[in-house]
């Protein structure tokens, strides 16, 4: 791959840049892996079985590492200066669908998947973002449902509310008194990086003077975790 | 849900240097169906296979080493109409060049995708396209046939009936607006969707129509304003350069294509127009520098061409380096061997730096070659080439040769204002300057009052003369796209008004093939194209 990026000739270089450069080249090896693991999972499925939902399993893993990833370089690129939304119109009820797709495909029997959508079908919004940020949501709540997931999209008060709900035990009380701030010592894995992220994709997003949030709750009859993108 | 499409009669060209991806990519396309894929390693390669067979989807990957991209690969399709409207055109991306891929306005993928990306990803995501480029089809086929304005209006009536397409059908109206010449309604509808978003395609439609109506300081407004707003819209920078030159601001213009430059300097057209503007504006670094930079890149392109090397070699000469000029002429001999095109283009580069070094004998020598070599055969060269030849012919005493050429060059684009400056820049560069406006304006003059004539004789009714005039002057003046046209229209309203002429209509069919061929956006071509579909439906012949 000639992806990796050419260090400059005076020295010296930032560290920064450098671990920017080197996360991405991780990245793209791991989207290699992630191609060889589906396919690998589609024959595994006739043969073994028991092999495809260890495959699943794994890259469900492999996913989480990849969000980490991208998510410390949007960060980055937001800290630098170089990050804005790129719009275009889309339909959230693809989005939606997509989402749904990724859910039953790395939750297998486990859970239950709904999604539903009441949105126009058209919308403007930076896809990569919106999809990355409820890509996070999603794959928390894959670790945390106990029954089922419910991905929607909606309109209220002239935003596009795009939301991913699961029946679990909920945000940890620190995570929702943290407001904006990553966690430095995470527990059980959860540093708030991704919800920083999904914070900063969100707020790239304006209109006429409105900007972009996330909301999170715990909610439900079961209290689980709701993650909201609320998109003006 | 999207209703699944079937792959199994899909065929589907991967293009990707990594051969380890092209392998899994036709695994994961197996897995939903796919039976028919091809691949390609370069994209030279996959030119080769497109122009031979038909894809329905194109999967490019962006990076295709040799200092090539992918959207370099999707613009050499577009432009030379390699791949119809209705293919798929997929682009493969990292996470780190996304924003280079949509930001890319006019000739934007159908789609992109992100990698990593699953196989279930990639199948949603092609299913939607082909769902998409469905429901444009009508549209497509009536802009394959050259009838904008009726594709204009299909685009009004799905816009309303689907509206989850409904602003693109409007971009699309939009764009079709602009190639047909409407460019108030254009205006109006881009200003619409502005008041709603400012979305940067948009504004940058909007200054195209500003532009094409000759409002050119509002249109640099906006371009500046793109430009400062989204800096990654590349085609932002070429706009504001063209606005610029437009009135005259030819530092300014030079400036802004470096930053786009420097941001992507892999695409050579660009390239070839800062080194052009920058040799105007005395800046012979700078010229020297983007030449280079398409004579090495443009090797590894299938569209390359021999004047790239004629460019360098004059600019070399500019800054006195003859033997360096000399040698980028041998090159190009070498590089184009079978083409006489290229030999023409070196022997009048290698006579005008023969001369300028002082070279009387051997600047004879090549001019000889030159001349001989135009006689020999209809050669495709550039207009600009044309002028150098005409240079080289004044300075070797080659007196009526030059003459024809420049005569001949301005009778077949006497509307064009950009040509003609450069001709009077041409003569001024060699001290002649009284002479040269004189044979410029009398070889105008005379395609004029022609045209005069023929429209006056149909204006009184002798409609058959008018034809006579005008398809006389158009066999003389292929290249003329007013005679052209006039031609052609004068053909279709004799046809509607006195009923079918099998000669008359196969020459207006030949005319507007030319034209779509060689000016398509020229603004009156697309109304002709309706008139001829107009009249071909009326006789019952379409096509």
């Amino acid at each position: 791959m000639p992806d990796t990026p050419t260090p400059d000739k005076t020295p010296p270089i930032e560290l920064a840049t450098l671990l920017a450069g080197n996360i991405h080249e991780v990245k793209n090896l791991l989207g290699q892996l992630f191609l060889g693991l589906d396919e690998a999972a589609v024959t595994a499925q006739s043969e073994c079985p028991k092999l495809a939902q260890r495959l699943v399993e794994m890259r469900l893993t492999g996913r989480r590492v990849h969000d980490r990833l991208l998510h410390i370089l949007t960060i980055y690129k937001a800290e630098s200066g170089f990050f804005s939304a790129n719009l275009d119109a889309y339909d959230p009820a693809e989005i939606i669908e997509d989402l749904a797709l990724e859910a039953r495909s790395l939750a297998g029997i486990r859970l239950i998947i709904e999604s539903s959508s009441t949105a126009h079908p058209s919308w403007y919004f930076d896809r990569y973002l919106v999809e990355s940020a409820l890509t996070n949501a999603l794959h928390n709540s894959l670790r945390h449902a106990a029954t089922r997931i419910d991905i929607s999209a909606r309109e209220e008060d002239g935003y596009l509310i795009l939301c991913v709900k699961d029946d679990g035990k909920g945000f940890p009380a620190q995570l929702l008194e943290s407001g904006a701030q990553p966690l430095h010592n995470g527990e059980q894995g959860s540093t708030g990086l991704g919800l920083y992220f999904s914070r900063t994709a969100a707020a790239a997003h304006s209109n006429k003077g409105k900007n972009g949030f996330v909301k999170i709750a715990n909610a439900g009859a079961q209290g689980g975790a709701e993650f909201a993108l609320w998109l003006p | 849900m999207a209703e699944a499409i079937d792959f199994k009669n899909k065929r589907v060209l991967i293009l990707d240097d990594d051969p380890g991806m092209r392998n899994t990519m036709r695994l994961i396309l197996n897995t939903f169906g796919v039976t028919r894929s091809y691949q390609a390693a370069t994209a030279n390669e996959a030119v080769r296979r497109i122009q031979q067979e038909h894809y329905d989807i194109i999967l490019s990957d962006y990076f295709l080493g040799e200092g090539r991209d992918g959207q370099q690969f999707l613009e050499e399709l577009r432009h030379n109409k390699l791949i119809k409207l209705s293919t798929v055109f997929m682009m493969i991306t990292a996470e780190r060049i996304y924003e280079k891929v949509v930001s890319a306005v006019e000739l934007a993928p159908d789609d992109y995708l992100i990698k990593p990306f699953s196989g279930e990803q990639l199948r949603s995501r092609l299913e939607r396209t082909l769902i998409k480029k469905e429901a444009f089809a009508p549209v497509y086929a009536l802009i394959e046939s050259g009838d904008l304005r009726a594709a204009i209006a299909t685009c009004e009536i799905l816009m309303e009936e689907i509206p989850k397409y409904a602003i693109d059908f409007t971009r699309l109206k939009c764009d079709l607006c602009l190639t047909l010449g409407d460019y108030a309604e254009a205006e109006r509808v881009y200003r619409q969707i502005l008041e709603t978003r400012a979305l940067p395609w948009a504004r940058m439609g909007f200054g195209k129509a500003l532009f094409m109506q000759d409002k050119f300081e509002e249109a640099e407004d906006i371009f500046a304003e793109v430009v400062e707003d989204s800096p990654q819209y590349l085609e932002a920078y070429d706009w504001l350069a063209n606005a610029h030159e437009a009135v005259g601001k030819g530092e300014e213009a030079q400036a802004a294509l470096a930053s786009a430059v420097e941001k992507s300097p892999n695409t050579l057209p660009r390239q070839r127009k800062l080194g052009n503007i920058a040799r105007r504006n005395g800046d012979l670094d700078t010229a020297e520098k983007a030449f280079s930079t398409v004579v090495e890149k443009g090797k590894y392109s299938y569209f390359r061409s021999p004047e790239d090397y004629t460019e360098l070699g004059g600019v070399m000469a500019d800054k006195g380096d003859f033997k360096e000029a000399l040698s980028l002429m041998g090159e190009a001999r070498k590089q184009f061997s079978n083409s006489p095109e290229a030999s023409m283009c070196a022997a009048v580069m290698e006579s005008m730096i023969h001369k300028k070094s002082g070279n009387d004998k051997e600047a004879q020598a090549a001019i000889n070659e030159a001349l001989h070599l135009q006689e020999s055969a209809k050669l495709d060269i550039s207009n600009t080439m044309k002028l150098n030849l005409a240079t080289a012919c004044y300075q070797n005493g080659r007196e009526d040769a030059g003459n024809s050429i420049v005569s001949d060059l301005i009778k077949n684009n006497h509307e064009d204002k950009a040509l003609m400056q450069q001709a009077e820049r041409t003569f001024e560069a060699l001290g002649r300057r009284d002479f040269g406006m004189n044979l410029i304006e009398s070889s105008a003059k005379e395609i004029i009052q022609l045209n005069n004539q023929a429209v006056r004789k149909a204006q009184q009714g002798d409609l058959e003369g008018a034809i006579a005039m005008l398809r006389e002057a158009a066999t003389r003046l292929p290249d003329n796209m007013q005679i052209v046209l006039n031609a052609a229209h004068a053909l279709l309203v004799f046809i509607d008004k006195n009923g079918w002429d099998q000669d008359y209509m196969a020459d207006a069919k030949r005319y507007l093939e030319k034209a779509n061929a060689k000016d398509p956006n020229n603004s009156k071509l697309g109304k002709l194209n309706a008139m001829y579909q107009d009249v071909a439906k009326k006789y019952g012949s379409a096509r």
